[in-house]
């Protein structure tokens, strides 16, 4: 069987321990772009920026924080390095919905073929991002590990990803809301009073509200009980919980989810850069299989909606 | 003599000379010995806008009709719209007149006093209402004897209404234990006496000018743009500094606006002052502002810009206001106080925010503009304070293009909790139930000081000392604010949420105190939230769910 790579850009989001535990040996780096002229690398550790530095920068939203996505020069270096080992590449790239980095890698791939016509070079579009991403590629790398093929864990990648969910709260949409990254303007408001959005992945990768909580103790309890709802076989299932600058929350979710549901594995992550300056300080959330999520996701809304007493 | 017009007029003008000199007294009335007694100040602001009529040859019905129409819109505090609606039934008495005799003048009482009972829900017995109806029934039943004499019968009825007011602590068990009399039937009586002290041909004047409350709106159907001498209208509220607290400290402010302008309104209140002035230097006037605190509210309008375009009629000046077009099926009006508690119901999604609570209740007009700028179908309106629903509902009545929902909530927690209940997907009627449901599921407690010693609600108050309040009713006294929200937390049960408004008058640190109380008292659940409110008169108001 030829060898093959697992390659995510810096969006999904796996901490240095995370990566270790998987066996996940690369990943690409994008650009974060600061409005007083710095610039840096965004990667999966804080060694261009501190954390505090970096959500202190955002906490003053009049700064603008941009990023841009691994560049194709950066996808052709990559895929030709490996093409030149003879080393197959499945790459994991954040949702073409959010982001040009999985079209980057289409183009970037067509290129180094013409270069290497043997290159096998697989472009999977997540549909998702941050955890999202990050649960894509634990999955792919625990495939590889047990020993599947590269078509194998192609296959499984393309079938499960419409079924990745999230549920957390979030303190603040200001920069989900920035970027347009989210899915039905609804305006939220409320979070001086203590109000956390409460999202899932739409069908596209974008976060959707589906209610408010209040107080993080609720919030946190709704999301146990909402995973409780919408996971198919969660005892089975590796789970990713992550937080952007909230490692307390994130600690005593995954505890909550340990002691409610036990899944077979938990992995506790955190937001880079990357992902952060579009999600912001505050949000935690866990990441699971549950039902394929569709259209409207009346299902997913109705089911908020008894937990949150509306019904 | 019969009363025409113009003597209707000018016993109008000496009644509101009479409160506004009074207005103190009046509030010093207040059951509550609490820094924030303005039934005097609501009453006096609410008539103080007769006296823009000035002196004419309108008859007696079209006089009491503007009379009515100002003090309505003017009504600030339930004293205040109580008062607009006895001098809206006195409208009715007299229409078609001319002038009026004692029978005429019984019969207007009478219809003035069924109108204040109409609008008041739950009419209390020992209140200003008491006088009124004592004060009618008896003018009927005696007027036969005065004819045309209105002096005496005038000199009759006002020794009725001090007699009926002198029995409300009689009637009513607090006014008792407080030993005062009914703020509010003490204002009403004032009234009277300014009335006759003008039939008597000594009409009432303001005593001191920075007392005064009298406000002089330019009446721009009286001149053309290029006589407008004072081209910006200049209204602010200052917050005041420490050094200024309390009443009588600021005379050399208003000695130096009264060399800037005119049409000047100077009300110095215990913690705020508030000024309405026609200017050219609305600079200077601010800049002599901000030495006595920070600026709660600025307004600032060019009259000649404004005339050029105004319609004088009175029906012309109404339409005149800004009506916002509806461009989305809800909108929300708040009135509160302090910047934090003002971002918190702006964060809510409210639309219009008024400046005022329990200190400068706004007035039916206040509401009513905040009302037309917003661009809903269906307008929420929060009063949060018991003193505002009155008028907030006199302003719904006046409002014919969109439909308004008064929610009822008596405190800032009420208000809060209705709007985080605000469910968009569901139709108005669904969102008044849940929110007033809502608004029945939140305690609000609250602390303040004693400005006098008093007995309250069965507890001995010292000067000086701190009271808690729950749900306006006070459960606890104590040397210090901490001891009082102590006492009062201690043992509740089935409480999820927790939000702390400091005031301006305390720190966050303070807070932070609080805060830690409140987690010692409370079940480990609870969620606290803090928020710098900067709200004057109370140092927490805290919103227990």
């Amino acid at each position: 069987m030829q060898p093959y790579v697992i390659l995510a850009d810096a969006c999904c989001d796996l901490s240095e321990d995370v990566r270790l535990s998987i066996g996940m040996t690369d990943y690409l780096t994008g650009h974060v772009y600061v409005e007083d002229g710095r610039s840096f690398p965004y990667t999966l550790d804080w060694s261009e920026i501190p954390r505090s530095e970096f959500y202190r920068l955002l906490s003053n939203k009049k700064c603008k924080v941009t990023t841009a996505p691994p560049n194709m020069i950066e996808y052709c270096d990559a895929f030709e390095g490996y093409a030149a080992k003879g080393i197959a590449v499945i790459s994991l790239s954040l949702s073409s919905k959010i982001s040009s980095t999985y079209n980057t890698s289409v183009l970037a791939a067509e290129q180094v073929r013409a270069s290497y016509p043997d290159a096998k070079i697989y472009c999977f579009d997540t549909l998702r991002m941050s955890g999202g991403f990050g649960l894509l590629t634990i999955y792919a790398h625990q495939l590889k590990a047990e020993g599947k093929s590269f078509d194998e864990v192609v296959d499984f990648l393309e079938k499960t990803k419409r079924s990745v969910h999230q549920m957390g709260p979030i303190d603040d949409l200001f920069f989900v809301a920035r970027r347009g990254k989210i899915a039905m303007g609804k305006a939220i408001m409320g979070s001086l009073i203590g109000i956390k959005p409460m999202g899932d992945c739409s069908s596209d990768g974008y976060i959707e509200i589906l209610g408010n909580a209040r107080g993080i103790p609720q919030a946190l309890d709704i999301t146990v009980k909402y995973v409780k709802e919408t996971a198919v076989d969660i005892a089975s299932q590796t789970v990713l919980v992550v937080h952007s600058d909230r490692d307390a929350y994130a600690k005593k979710l995954a505890e909550s989810l340990e002691a409610e549901l036990s899944p077979k594995k938990i992995y506790v992550s955190e937001v880079f850069a990357g992902c952060g300056a579009n999600i912001g300080p505050g949000m935690v959330g866990v990441y699971y299989l549950g039902n394929e999520i569709v259209d409207g996701m009346e299902t997913e809304k109705g089911i908020m909606k008894t937990l949150l007493g509306k019904n | 003599m019969k009363i025409n017009g113009l003597a209707f007029y000018k016993m109008a003008v000496s009644a509101a000379n009479n409160l506004d000199n009074n207005k103190i007294a009046v509030n010093n009335m207040n059951v509550f010995p609490v820094p924030d007694g303005d039934t005097g100040i609501n009453m006096t602001l609410t008539v103080s806008t007769v006296s823009t009529l000035g002196e004419t040859e309108m008859t007696l019905a079209e006089y009491s009709k503007k009379i009515a129409d100002l003090t309505l819109r003017s009504a600030r505090g339930n004293s205040g719209a109580i008062l607009s609606l006895f001098f809206r039934g006195m409208a009715k008495g007299f229409v078609d007149k001319e002038e009026a005799d004692a029978n005429d003048f019984a019969n207007a009482l009478d219809l003035g006093t069924k109108e204040a009972y109409k609008a008041v829900m739950n009419p209390t017995e020992g209140t200003i209402l008491t006088v009124m109806r004592t004060t009618s029934e008896q003018a009927l039943a005696h007027a036969g004897e005065y004819g045309d004499d209105v002096v005496g019968f005038f000199t009759k009825i006002l020794a009725v209404a001090e007699a009926e007011l002198a029995r409300t602590p009689e009637i009513l068990p607090v006014l008792r234990q407080a030993h005062v009399v009914d703020a509010g039937g003490y204002g009403f009586v004032i009234i009277l006496a300014g009335m006759l002290a003008s039939l008597k041909g000594e009409d009432i004047v303001a005593a001191d000018p920075t007392s005064s409350a009298t406000v002089t709106e330019a009446d721009f159907s009286q001149f053309a743009t290029e006589d407008v001498l004072f081209a910006y209208c200049t209204e602010f509220i200052v917050n005041k500094s420490e050094e200024f607290l309390g009443e009588g400290k600021v005379s050399e402010f208003y000695r130096y606006i009264s060399d800037l302008g005119d049409s000047i309104v100077f009300v110095d209140d215990e913690s705020i002052i508030k000024v309405h002035i026609h200017t050219n230097h609305p600079g200077k006037v601010l800049e002599k502002a901000i030495k006595h605190g920070d600026l709660a509210t600025v307004k600032i309008e060019n009259m000649k810009i404004q005339h050029s375009n105004k319609v004088v009629e009175e029906k012309e000046i109404r339409a005149a206001e800004e009506i916002a077009a509806p461009v989305k099926p809800y909108g929300f009006v708040a009135v509160c106080m302090g910047e934090g508690i003002t971002n918190t119901f702006k964060d809510l999604g409210v639309d219009q925010v008024i400046f005022g609570g329990q200190t400068m209740n706004p007035s039916t007009q206040d509401i009513l503009t905040a009302i037309n700028k917003t661009p809903a179908e269906t307008v929420y309106v929060f009063p949060n304070n018991k003193n505002i629903i009155l008028v907030a509902n006199q302003a719904a009545s006046l409002v014919q293009d969109k439909q308004i929902i008064v929610m009822p909530s008596r405190n800032v927690p009420q208000g809060v909790s209705a709007l985080l209940s605000f469910d968009e997907s569901a139709d108005a009627e669904t969102n008044r139930a849940t929110m007033e449901d809502a608004m029945g599921h939140v305690t609000c407690i609250s602390t303040t000081h004693a400005v006098r010693d008093a007995n309250v609600d069965g507890y001995d108050i010292r000067n000086g000392q701190a009271m808690g309040l729950v749900n306006e009713k006070v459960k606890s006294v104590a040397d210090t604010r901490e001891e009082c929200i102590e006492t009062l937390v201690k043992g509740m049960e089935h409480i999820s949420f927790a939000t702390i408004f400091f005031g301006k008058d305390v720190t966050e640190a303070d807070a932070e105190v609080i805060h830690g109380i409140l987690s010692a008292n409370l079940s480990d659940d609870v969620d606290i939230v803090v928020i710098d409110g900067g709200q004057a008169v109370y140092e927490y108001i805290i919103s227990l769910e």
